[in-house]
């Protein structure tokens, strides 16, 4: 822990890191505002909030597109950051699209070009995370990629086995139903690489996927159980908390990225 | 044929003159200023032999050799020798810190019987037939007015060699050529294994064990993380060893060790202090758990001796876990 906090402290110590979590703080209080209190009514309060959500998914695109260009080809971590960039870029075009459609159409189609671009997205954030366990266990590559495409297994066939089983299979909820499942994949992924470069720099850029995999996997939950549908006509606060923590794990994201390119760019330090 | 093996470079060839104290102070001078890593033969008799083991300019060890003993001297004690013996007959051999090594390591082994072998082709099948894969081995090679070394590391890795005649000293990497073209006499040739109790093995163990764990390290570090932070860790290592007065460097992913101690655990203080350094730096970006779990995987691979070799030195620094 001693370790963190002095990593902690020396990346606060830059004061273009203290912008940037001034920023991020700024965004999400904007965000619980704009939630709360809908100052401008409908439909430019979701128009407002949305956009928070699509701009905080451009920062992530955009750091983890600096950090890809800090390497050079032949770097391991390259072919890591080039999937992570992918991925996040299409998340990024994703937001925009269901932003878009809930602007103009107010329901937004499911299944939809949105979700094609979550989807990929996932698929990308597969590659980066074999690339990133095959660089920690070279000599287990083999394993890796067995974990990897039977995890995608389980994602594709539990949800499919489940809904046929209960008869109720349609295109539309065996997407929402695969979410869930590949959240949990990426969330556990990234909890495994946190408590594996525990203490290091290298942790850092994978705690907000981590995050992210829990956030989506509440927000499946409570879409699941139409607690989510309930709390929003209620004004109850568990929608809010459903909804910042999205916007909070691409905000973590995009620090944990931020402070990866901080160390890239800055080298180590002499002790 | 067995004969008894006289000590390494001690021939004095005909064109040899005898140097004053003037002369020789002069040369010690000028080792000194010019950082010469090498050593230094004065020879009092033909039998009587004083080496002054240079590193970087200073005498790092010294040692007098009579067919009878031979005896390690200290900074007063070598003085002394070369204010009272007077003139000698002086060989300055420039060297590497690795052919250093092997230089001290020749004169600190004893026992070998060496054959005598009548051509080069005689010489390559001794170097077949007496050297061992799984073992390092350190070859002695006197002719009348030359002599060599060859050392074979284990497994099979490029040997070292180093020549010295009247004319010429050469210190590389492979056997020299110089011993596929003798013809002056008979070669003089013995084989030498490692002795735990000769202090100068220990040291050459200990240097490979410091290159064995931190190469993958390093390369580890590099996959890991990538150039740039590798070149970073290569920048903070050169300032460290620079501030520490020593010549280990990383170059093209791996170490390029140029350090002599003439003493395993001065050895083995200043490869824990590189590698507890290096290890603070990875720790910092690839974290401390990965970083042990690394090291255990090196640290397994190796043979148990060098096992055994790590926990008596405490190679590795504390709070890294390892069987």
């Amino acid at each position: 822990m001693i370790n963190e906090f002095n990593e902690l402290k020396k990346t606060a110590a830059s004061s273009k890191a203290l912008i940037f979590y001034f920023g991020a703080v700024f965004l999400f209080i904007s965000y619980i505002v704009f939630y709360q209190f809908a100052p401008l009514g409908a439909p430019y309060d979701n128009l407002v909030l949305n956009s928070i959500t699509s701009f905080a998914a451009l920062i992530v695109a955009g750091v983890s597109t600096a950090i890809f260009l800090h390497y050079v080809p032949g770097d391991h971590p390259r072919k890591i950051w080039k999937h992570i960039m992918i991925a996040c870029w299409l998340w990024f075009a994703a937001e925009v699209i269901w932003q878009v459609y809930a602007f103009l159409l107010e329901e937004v189609p499911s299944p939809g070009f949105a979700d094609l671009g979550w989807v990929l997205g996932f698929v990308f954030f597969t590659f980066a995370l074999y690339y990133q366990y095959s660089a920690i266990k070279p000599a287990h590559v083999e394993t890796v990629r067995i974990y990897a495409i039977g995890t995608w297994i389980v994602i594709l066939l539990i949800p499919l086995l489940l809904l046929t089983l209960w008869g109720a299979f349609t295109i539309e909820d065996y997407i929402d139903f695969c979410y869930p499942f590949a959240d949990l994949a990426v969330g556990i992924a990234g909890l495994a690489l946190v408590f594996i470069f525990r203490g290091g720099a290298l942790m850092r850029p994978w705690i907000g996927l981590m995050v992210f995999g829990i956030s989506d996997l509440l927000y499946a939950w409570a879409e699941k159980t139409h607690m989510y549908a309930w709390s929003v006509e209620n004004g109850n606060i568990l929608s809010l908390v459903i909804d910042s923590s999205y916007l909070a794990a691409y905000l973590i994201l995009a620090i944990g990225f931020l402070g990866h390119w901080m160390l890239l760019r800055r080298g180590l330090r002499q002790r | 044929m067995i004969v008894a093996m006289p000590a390494i470079f001690s021939a004095i060839h005909p064109s040899e003159e005898i140097a004053s104290m003037f002369e020789i102070q002069t040369l010690i001078d000028s080792f000194h200023e010019s950082r010469q890593t090498g050593l230094v033969r004065l020879a009092y008799s033909p039998t009587e032999n004083l080496y002054l083991f240079f590193k970087r300019g200073d005498v790092l060890a010294s040692s007098f050799i009579t067919p009878d003993h031979t005896q390690a001297f200290t900074h007063a004690q070598w003085r002394e020798k070369i204010q009272s013996a007077g003139d000698a007959y002086l060989k300055p051999i420039p060297l590497s810190s690795f052919g250093l090594l092997l230089s001290g390591l020749s004169m600190q082994l004893q026992g070998a019987q060496a054959e005598e072998l009548s051509t080069p082709e005689k010489l390559s099948g001794f170097f077949n037939s007496k050297t061992r894969v799984m073992e390092p081995s350190l070859v002695q090679l006197n002719w009348r007015y030359s002599a060599g070394l060859v050392f074979f590391p284990e497994r099979k890795d490029t040997p070292h060699s180093i020549y010295v005649s009247s004319e010429t000293v050469l210190d590389v990497d492979g056997v020299s050529y110089a011993f596929d073209e003798w013809e002056d006499s008979k070669c003089e040739a013995s084989v030498y294994f490692p002795d735990s109790s000769v202090e100068l093995w220990q040291e050459y163990r200990l240097r490979r064990l410091f290159a064995d764990i931190c190469s993958p390290v390093l390369a580890r570090f590099e996959v890991l993380t990538g150039h740039a932070l590798m070149e970073s860790l290569v920048r903070l290592m050169m300032i460290f060893a620079s501030n520490h007065d020593l010549d280990i460097s990383i170059s093209s992913r791996s170490l390029v060790n140029r350090e002599v101690f003439f003493s395993a655990e001065i050895a083995a203080s200043t490869y824990r202090t590189f590698l507890s350094e290096i290890f603070e730096h990875c720790s910092a970006v690839i974290g401390p758990r990965l970083l042990a779990s690394t090291l255990r995987e090196i640290v397994t691979e190796l043979p148990a001796a060098d096992k055994d070799m790590i926990k008596s030195y405490r190679l590795l620094p504390k709070g890294i876990f390892y069987d």
